[in-house]
């Protein structure tokens, strides 16, 4: 090599920049969803998590159909623990609640009140999804009035929130592999300017392996710089997000911890993407003439 | 240094072989040119022996190196032991004379001291005003010129000149010049050409090729050096 590997990059900047850009967004975008898909799962998890199911049973069940109850429910998947709550803990608590002056003023008595199933969820949360569809049709049944669980609106933000995961990690593929596209077609071009460079040396004996590896280092050079790119990009965002977020929807004290994962990400992405475009680069040019039309093998 | 066995190379359309049956033994330290006219292999043959191309299932070994078994990998270090003029040779056309004259030290990486042999090499030729000037800007003779130097410049073991020195005119004397003194250096240089070069002195074996084929291989010691004139064959072929 006549000059450093990089020194190609810098004399076309243009176009390195453009590359460097288009990989930048490519990780970008993704990351983006991810870290909004990550945000509404965490704020659906957390309303959830708070949330215990109730399954109120009717006025003529008694504690037998309510122990019978509890164990049938114990057993689903989804529930780790069931409380049987008695008509007279009921009072105790709607006394806690609303006071025992305006209890005796309703003329409310324990007898009045059902007995009632507190329904404990395991953890992963995305059985207790299934856990309130069972739970809604629990009143369908014999010795059920009604049940008390958590809002589908929060149930349905945590489904969304799992598929936008999912759409960030498969648009994060589908984008990554344009951003290595766009890469591999500038790492080509400039590998086909230094063809004649290349064809002289290895004619006096210059490895093949000087030149591979130059592309090599340019694709981590621009791998690097759009990871740093975006990071940067990213970290901005987020600050802002920050900021825009208790506007947006009234929370102060959610924390920003787990999407530095996500910032990072683009870092480690970013050279390993380029290093994946140098080397795509460096075996098309491996694949080309083998033989001539004589049919002997060129070597050079 | 060369020793090549019944190469034959067929005609992709099926007319006379391109090289037919040659068989070739070049020692160390030989100074050899291959004569013939235009179509004979000559330039087939120089690619041959300069690693250029191989011929699947022929047996040639080029500096001690057998062809047919040499690794890809193993290429560029027997390659680096060979220096190579073509007859339309290539150069960093946005480059200075004296930048492509360091190619094969640059090749090698061997980058040390590399100006230094370059500028003595070129001191006192044709070449030397022009080292700063790109190559775009030399004429036809001093391109060859610069590209039988840049073959030279590198101190190879091998020297490979296809196309011979006739296009050269005036500039001749510094080519046949620094030819002589590699092959006084102990170098092996092989010269292609449609005639004998000047090189009288210098010349241990004639290898005449015509149509593909073999017509005859003069040899004569290194120490007894033959010119034109008083060429007797010492073993035909």
């Amino acid at each position: 090599m006549l000059r450093p590997a990089n020194d190609a990059l810098k004399d076309k900047l243009f176009e390195s920049l453009s590359a460097t850009s288009v990989l930048a967004f490519s990780m970008l975008i993704p990351c983006l969803i991810a870290i909004f898909g990550v945000f509404f799962a965490d704020t659906a998890r957390s309303y959830l998590s708070a949330y215990r199911p109730v399954v109120y049973l009717s006025a003529e069940a008694g504690e037998p159909q309510a122990a019978a109850l509890a164990e049938e429910l114990g057993g689903w998947s989804g529930v780790a623990q069931v409380e049987v709550r008695a008509p007279s803990q009921a009072f105790d608590t709607l006394q806690e609640r609303i006071g025992e002056q305006e209890v005796s003023r309703l003329g409310v008595t324990p007898k009045m009140l059902p007995y009632s199933l507190v329904l404990v969820p395991t953890l992963p949360l995305v059985g207790h999804v299934d856990l309130i569809a069972r739970v809604e049709g629990l009143p369908a049944r014999a010795h059920i009035a009604t049940v008390d669980v958590p809002s589908a609106k929060a149930a349905r933000t945590l489904i969304a929130a799992r598929w936008l995961v999912t759409f960030g990690v498969a648009v994060l593929l589908v984008l990554l592999w344009v951003g290595i596209a766009q890469t591999r077609i500038h790492l080509m071009q400039l590998a086909d300017d230094e063809a004649q460079e290349a064809h002289l040396l290895a004619l006096f004996g210059a490895p093949g392996a000087e030149f591979r590896r130059a592309t090599l280092t340019r694709g981590l050079t621009l791998g690097l710089w759009a990871g740093l790119l975006g990071s940067i990009l990213l970290v901005l965002m987020l600050f802002i997000w920050h900021y825009a977020r208790p506007a947006i929807f009234g929370l102060e004290d959610a924390t920003l911890g787990w999407a530095w994962l996500i910032i990072v990400a683009p870092v480690l992405l970013g050279p390993a993407a380029g290093f994946l475009a140098a080397g795509l680069v460096n075996r098309k040019r491996l694949n080309r003439h083998k033989t001539d039309d004589l049919g002997l093998e060129i070597l050079l | 240094m060369i020793s090549c066995y019944n190469l034959h190379i067929a005609h992709p359309t099926g007319e006379r072989p391109l090289l037919d049956d040659i068989s070739v033994d070049i020692s160390r330290g030989e100074f050899v040119e291959i004569i013939g006219p235009s179509g004979a292999g000559k330039s087939l043959l120089c690619s041959i022996f300069g690693l250029r191309r191989r011929v699947p299932g022929a047996k040639c070994i080029v500096v001690g190196r057998n062809t047919e078994r040499l690794a890809a990998s193993k290429i560029p270090q027997v390659r680096q032991k060979i220096g190579a003029h073509t007859q339309r040779p290539e150069f960093l056309e946005e480059r200075s004379l004296l930048q492509n004259l360091l190619l094969p030290f640059i090749a090698r990486g061997q980058v040390a001291g590399a100006l230094q042999k370059v500028q003595n090499r070129i001191a006192s030729t044709a070449l030397q005003a022009l080292a700063e000037v790109p190559m775009s800007g030399l004429s036809a003779g001093q391109r060859e010129l610069a590209s039988i130097f840049r073959a030279l410049v590198g101190e190879p073991e091998l020297v490979i000149i296809d196309g011979g020195l006739q296009g050269l005119g005036e500039l001749s004397e510094d080519a046949i010049s620094a030819l002589a003194d590699v092959s006084r250096a102990g170098a092996t240089v092989v010269l292609a050409a449609r005639e004998l070069s000047p090189c009288a002195d210098l010349r241990t074996q004639v290898i005449r090729l015509e149509s593909g084929r073999l017509i005859s291989v003069e040899r004569r010691a290194a120490a007894e050096k033959y010119g034109e004139s008083e060429s007797q064959p010492a073993e035909v072929l």
